[in-house]
């Protein structure tokens, strides 16, 4: 018996349609990853599954009892379902204690004895027991969303919704709160994870669910969605993960701007501090003091593309120009190109484009 | 020397002579009768009316949005007129019943704003995730709006207590014998208005200190820490 059975599920806002007729079975210990380009439902299916939007169409069972039906008993099956959310959403007017506390006290008739030991358990494992008599307002993102998940965890739910947990966070918390969800997994708790960190949804979860076109486009293991993905959609939205790819068509383009997007696709990729520090190097003088210089006319056309490999962990910068450039003739300037030489492990020039490996 | 003797010429007679203080006492117990239960009537009402506001029933909803834009946009003594004159005229209910009447609605009219304000105020998200740990939507809105609201509300919510005491002032209009209407017969009387509004000033002032910091301590916020558990 599946923990949590889905069947026909639609939902439209009016006559906008979000999603249509979705049909999955998730088990008891399952780690699903829902991944897909913003707008394409995610969060709503998500929410659909506990009710927080009313579903226009379909059945949701959990644990055997249709929660979508007349008359359910929505508070009780709500129980049996934690949720975590992208802002969190602690009681402001409480703290991290009482937040964790409240609805074992209240809703679980537990004594403020018992409370209190699960509540300080539920934090010890976040790593928040330090932090239980602060306020919300005083905690970093991470800490809490850590809060937010032990107030979950304390109410001892069969599954978890996580919807975007780590999507209003600093990059620098990010981890911290990855690493308390996949304790969590690791446990055999069932969890449904709306995500967009790639590398985790990848490393974790037991199915990933792609979601496109109004539904489920493609359902499978990780390692089929990410590295062998069948449909034409998903294999686009796959490759644009791994590749970076920006045109300059003007001459006074942005050149910090192009260097943060970078930086921060090289961040989602996990390159090294290292790899990231160079790509911004040769990109400035690659483009900068190389390129456009020898660039002839008002229009130009440079394609820039920033690929990871993560078999290898290697970063590779390509720049293609429609118009002949040499890397060495530069009127005797020649600092660009050793300092190109002395970041990269390797330069191949292309037809009309350098390739440069960090 | 004149100054004194003057005070105790004019104390003698704004305040001892005839037991002109007894006007100012029993005008001081109207005063606070009609604030109070105006106060605390409208704090009901107006929770109802800021409820209606919220309805999903466009009739409910309507009825408040009206009733209230007419109390709040009404001066009292044009409102106190209105129902003196007009609504109530017919009635057999006494000069205090129908000021009790006019004042709850006015009071409850402002209050029901402020507290509408409030409620929306608490974040949509903290009540979604009370309802996804299993609260109800009665138990969410006590244990997770309503505390947050009231702490919100709080200073609005003192400083209509002053606002109703003050709209009450109104009331000798229809001869209720509140502190304003005893000051102005003794004065009438006396020819000499500075003891008696003097003292019904500082009455007032210290009619609204004491409740303001009355109302103060319904919001004290009490956390429990882990050392007392333990």
């Amino acid at each position: 018996m599946s923990v949590i059975h889905i069947e026909g599920l639609s939902k439209s806002f009016g006559s906008n349609l979000v999603f249509q007729d979705i049909h999955v079975d998730i088990e008891q210990g399952d780690c699903i990853s829902v991944i897909g380009p913003s707008g394409c439902g995610k969060s709503t299916f998500l929410r659909c599954i506990n009710l927080l939007e009313r579903p226009t169409a379909g059945s949701v069972y959990i644990d055997g009892q249709e929660i979508t039906a007349k008359g359910a008993p929505l508070d009780q099956i709500r129980r049996k379902m934690g949720m975590v959310y992208q802002t969190f959403n602690l009681f402001s007017h409480k703290t991290v204690l009482e937040n964790v506390m409240m609805a074992p006290m209240q809703l679980q008739g537990l004594s403020k004895k018992e409370a209190f030991d699960l509540a300080m358990e539920c934090l010890t494992q976040v790593g928040m027991a330090e932090r239980a008599d602060y306020m919300p307002s005083q905690l970093s993102g991470g800490q809490k969303q850590r809060a937010a998940i032990a107030r979950c965890v304390a109410m001892k739910p069969e599954i978890i919704l996580f919807d975007e947990p780590t999507s209003a966070l600093d990059p620098t918390m990010v981890d911290e709160v990855l690493a308390v969800i996949r304790r969590l997994v690791n446990r055999g708790m069932t969890c449904v994870i709306v995500t967009h960190e790639m590398n985790f949804a990848k490393a974790i979860s037991s199915q990933v669910i792609y979601m496109d076109e109004k539904g489920i486009y493609e359902m499978g293991p990780p390692a089929q969605i990410f590295d062998a993905p069948k449909r034409e959609r998903t294999k686009a939205f796959i490759n644009r993960l791994k590749t970076f790819q920006q045109t300059i068509t003007d001459r006074k383009f942005d050149i910090y701007g192009l260097n943060g997007a970078v930086v921060e696709f090289c961040r989602r990729q996990f390159a090294t501090e290292k790899q990231i520090y160079r790509v911004q190097l040769v990109l400035e003088e690659l483009l900068i003091n190389i390129m456009l210089p020898q660039m002839k006319g008002e229009r130009i056309a440079i394609d820039v593309t920033v690929e990871y490999s993560m078999k290898d962990s290697v970063l590779s910068v390509f720049a293609a120009a429609d118009q002949e450039f040499s890397l060495e003739e530069q009127g005797g300037d020649d600092l660009s190109l050793s300092m190109l030489k002395a970041v990269s492990t390797d330069i191949v020039r292309e037809a009309n484009g350098v390739r440069l490996f960090l | 020397m004149a100054l004194i003797e003057y005070l105790q010429k004019s104390i003698y007679m704004n305040l001892i002579y005839e037991d002109r203080y007894q006007l100012i006492l029993s005008g001081l117990w109207v005063t606070l009768l009609l604030t109070v239960v105006s106060f605390v009537l409208g704090t009901v009402l107006g929770m109802a009316f800021c409820a209606g506001k919220g309805s999903r029933n466009r009739v409910i909803r309507g009825f408040s949005n009206g009733i209230t834009a007419l109390m709040v946009k009404l001066p009292p003594l044009v409102l106190l007129m209105i129902f003196a004159y007009l609504i109530l005229a017919d009635t057999s209910f006494s000069a205090e019943v129908i000021s009790i009447i006019t004042f709850t609605l006015k009071c409850a009219s402002h209050l029901s704003e402020m507290f509408r304000s409030a409620v929306d105020s608490v974040a949509v998200g903290e009540i979604e995730a009370a309802r996804t740990l299993g609260y109800s939507r009665w138990q969410a809105f006590f244990q997770v709006v309503f505390p947050q609201a009231r702490h919100q509300v709080m200073p609005l919510y003192k400083t209509q207590f002053v606002l109703t005491m003050q709209d009450t002032s109104v009331v000798s209009l229809l001869a209720v014998q509140d502190m304003t209407r005893a000051v102005t017969v003794i004065t009438s009387r006396t020819m000499d208005p500075i003891i008696s509004l003097v003292i019904t000033s500082v009455v007032y002032l210290l009619l609204g200190f004491v409740a303001n910091r009355m109302l103060s301590l319904t919001d004290r916020n009490k956390h429990l820490e882990c050392k007392e558990v333990v």
